[in-house]
């Protein structure tokens, strides 16, 4: 029911952003959906499983890279421009092909690669926990900057492919999140899901009663991995362009902002953080101009507008810990929740919580 | 489960030691689990029992010794996989999914025995809600049994304390194991509640057809409880009996167990 009602809203807030928004706006509109897509994405690799993935970025820079090569006209990925593309790859086209479809297929294929990678990367990245797991998988960003800077004979180095139609619109980025949301929620109240969370909760409680670690984790990284690339196509064919400057350590850094200032841990909290971080830098922006509250003259000042959203993070973190939505779903469970009521049966006083000064002395590795 | 009528005892240690940088945590450990039965171990703070549960579970691989679990030889194995040939645990130091729900605690150790598959999840096939059905109606069912359905949909972090406990252990009973492994189950609760917990396990024990061992400080939970008690100290069995040999024994009430505790089994004799 609420499901329902949001895609009708939503369907027709995208028909009236069709027919009045600027097409600055509507590209707006559209990184807001592409931004949600990966924040989704992060909140059940990283969210659902408390394995903290800083390496995201590097799967949406291969779908992007992924998606574009595929859709480039031939005259603009010829030999003599890169080179060391595979022939079938460089007479690839997809000019002739209606545009939504041709998409669609850059958006899967970017999803598949980036996947195939997540499962090389995890095997030996998701046997890591904590502060180790997070280092890694920015070494994993790294090298996929480095690659993409370097390999120029297929990415054009630092300059990065251009000539990418643009196929994205609003409409098949809002499908992509709508997609993703439920894909993620399906993945959440299933026995997956539940693996993924009781071992963040409790990694030897988890082992203890039969759940395999790695596989768990990997399921979450591989599905993050694979939405992130579709996202990174999304994105090749939102601005045309891609350049290894895009997938660098400050949107990674958004990205993880959006997804712990909504909740780590929910889909809901990811959509609106991407919509807050992606947003909320243009409504500022004029604010940097300078501005008059009341009395109050405050002349143009650069950095205004970065100043003011980290001071709103820093604010949401200090009332609202665990973000704007915790790991709730908006919904409506979620507009009625009470907390549950023990009187009924009769919770006895005398069963005081102690806390256990003991330890059960126990490695916190994963061996499988 | 089934009566297995296997002649092999259910888990057999042989010579099973772990050290730890050099400290012989426990040592020349030799158990032959029968059917059925409930062992008790007892041993002061520091005698091996925590590390003996950690070896038998697979929690920690041991430094020497094999392993034999229901005919096969698990030494060395990953806790999951002893956990998916029936072997079941709870921890000293309550660990359960604190931000699931009961339900979901439960429902996350029955999916050991069967869950939907992956595609079927995401495609929302009618074969995954049937399935998920039936998890959801065996745990609830479950926790029916063990007085604790009023509880189904609360925060498990949220539960009285006691209730943990109980809690963990309904969630190591919905594995289905053949054994079931308590690390001191009565810690931090009162002599009430100890009585309580004792008659749960009792309870379980039989309803279950439950082979358990039991790792306890307290007397008034392990003495009457145990068909058989092995003392451990320094790493090493010392003594092992029924509970009124251990009673009895003069070498482990002035040798180890000092006058306090000596003066509760008196009590509970």
């Amino acid at each position: 029911m609420l499901g329902a009602a949001g895609l009708v809203l939503l369907a027709l807030f995208l028909a009236y952003a069709d027919a009045s928004f600027t097409s600055y706006r509507l590209q707006l509109v559209s990184l807001v959906a592409i931004n949600a897509v990966v924040a989704i994405a992060l909140t059940v690799t990283s969210g659902y499983t408390g394995v903290f993935s800083l390496g995201q970025i590097g799967f949406f820079g291969i779908g992007a890279y992924v998606g574009a090569l595929l859709t480039i006209a031939p005259k603009w990925k010829a030999p003599r421009v890169l080179p060391g593309l595979p022939e079938w790859l460089a007479g690839f086209d997809t000019t002739s092909w209606p545009p939504q479809l041709a998409l669609l297929l850059a958006c899967l294929a970017a999803g598949v690669v980036a996947a195939a990678v997540a499962v090389v990367v995890g095997l030996p990245l998701m046997r890591l926990s904590g502060h180790y797991v997070a280092v890694a998988t920015l070494g994993f960003l790294i090298i996929v900057n480095a690659v993409l800077i370097n390999w120029a004979s297929v990415t054009r180095g630092a300059r990065g492919l251009n000539q990418i139609p643009s196929h994205t619109t609003t409409w098949v980025a809002f499908a992509w999140v709508i997609v993703a949301i439920y894909a993620a929620l399906r993945l959440r109240s299933s026995p997956y899901g539940r693996a993924m969370l009781a071992q963040r909760e409790n990694l030897l409680a988890a082992r203890g009663i039969g759940i395999s670690i790695l596989p768990t984790r990997l399921l979450a990284f591989v599905f993050g991995a694979f939405f992130t690339g579709a996202a990174g196509a999304l994105l090749a064919h939102q601005i045309g362009a891609v350049a290894p400057t895009l997938f660098s350590f400050t949107t990674t850094f958004t990205v993880v902002i959006m997804v712990v200032l909504g909740g780590l841990g929910s889909v809901s909290g990811a959509v609106v953080g991407a919509a807050i971080m992606t947003l909320a830098p243009e409504f500022l922006r004029e604010v940097e101009g300078g501005f008059t509250i009341g009395a109050i003259q405050v002349g143009a000042h650069h950095g205004l507008a970065q100043i003011i959203l980290a001071v709103g993070f820093i604010l949401v973190m200090i009332f609202r810990p665990t973000g704007l939505f915790g790991d709730r779903e908006l919904g409506v469970a979620f507009l009625s929740r009470r907390p549950p009521n023990f009187d009924a049966q009769g919770a006895d006083e005398s069963l005081t919580p102690i806390v256990d000064a003991g330890v059960d002395a126990v490695p916190e590795d994963t061996r499988n | 489960m089934g009566a297995t009528a296997t002649t092999e005892p259910l888990l057999i240690a042989t010579g099973v030691g772990r050290a730890f940088r050099g400290l012989q945590a426990l040592a020349d450990y030799d158990l032959e689990l029968r059917q059925g039965e409930i062992l008790g171990i007892i041993g002061p703070n520091g005698a091996g029992k925590s590390t003996l549960f950690n070896v038998l579970t697979g929690f920690l691989p041991p430094s020497s010794g094999t392993i034999r679990f229901r005919g096969r030889d698990i030494t060395g194995m990953a806790p999951n996989r002893v956990a998916q040939l029936g072997m079941a645990r709870t921890f000293q130091n309550i660990r359960l999914f604190g931000s699931m729900s009961v339900l979901d605690n439960v429902k996350t150790a029955q999916q050991l025995r069967g869950k939907a598959g992956f595609w079927e999840t995401m495609l929302n096939l009618p074969s995954f809600h049937n399935k998920e059905r039936a998890l959801t109606e065996q745990a609830m069912a479950h926790l029916v049994s063990l007085g604790m359905a009023n509880f189904a949909a609360a925060d498990a972090a949220s539960l009285p304390y006691g209730f943990q406990r109980k809690l963990e252990i309904a969630r190591a009973l919905a594995t289905e194991p053949a054994v079931l492994l308590l690390d001191e189950p009565a810690a931090g609760m009162n002599e009430g509640e100890t009585a309580e917990l004792t008659g749960f396990i009792r309870d379980i024990h039989q309803r279950f057809g439950l082979t358990v061992v039991v790792v306890e400080h307290d007397m008034s939970l392990i003495m009457p409880l145990s068909d058989r008690i092995q003392v451990l100290n320094y790493g090493r069995v010392i003594a092992e009996g029924t509970p009124a040999d251990i009673r009895a024994n003069p070498k482990v009430i002035e040798a180890y167990l000092g006058a306090e505790d000596a003066a509760a089994m008196e009590a509970t004799a």
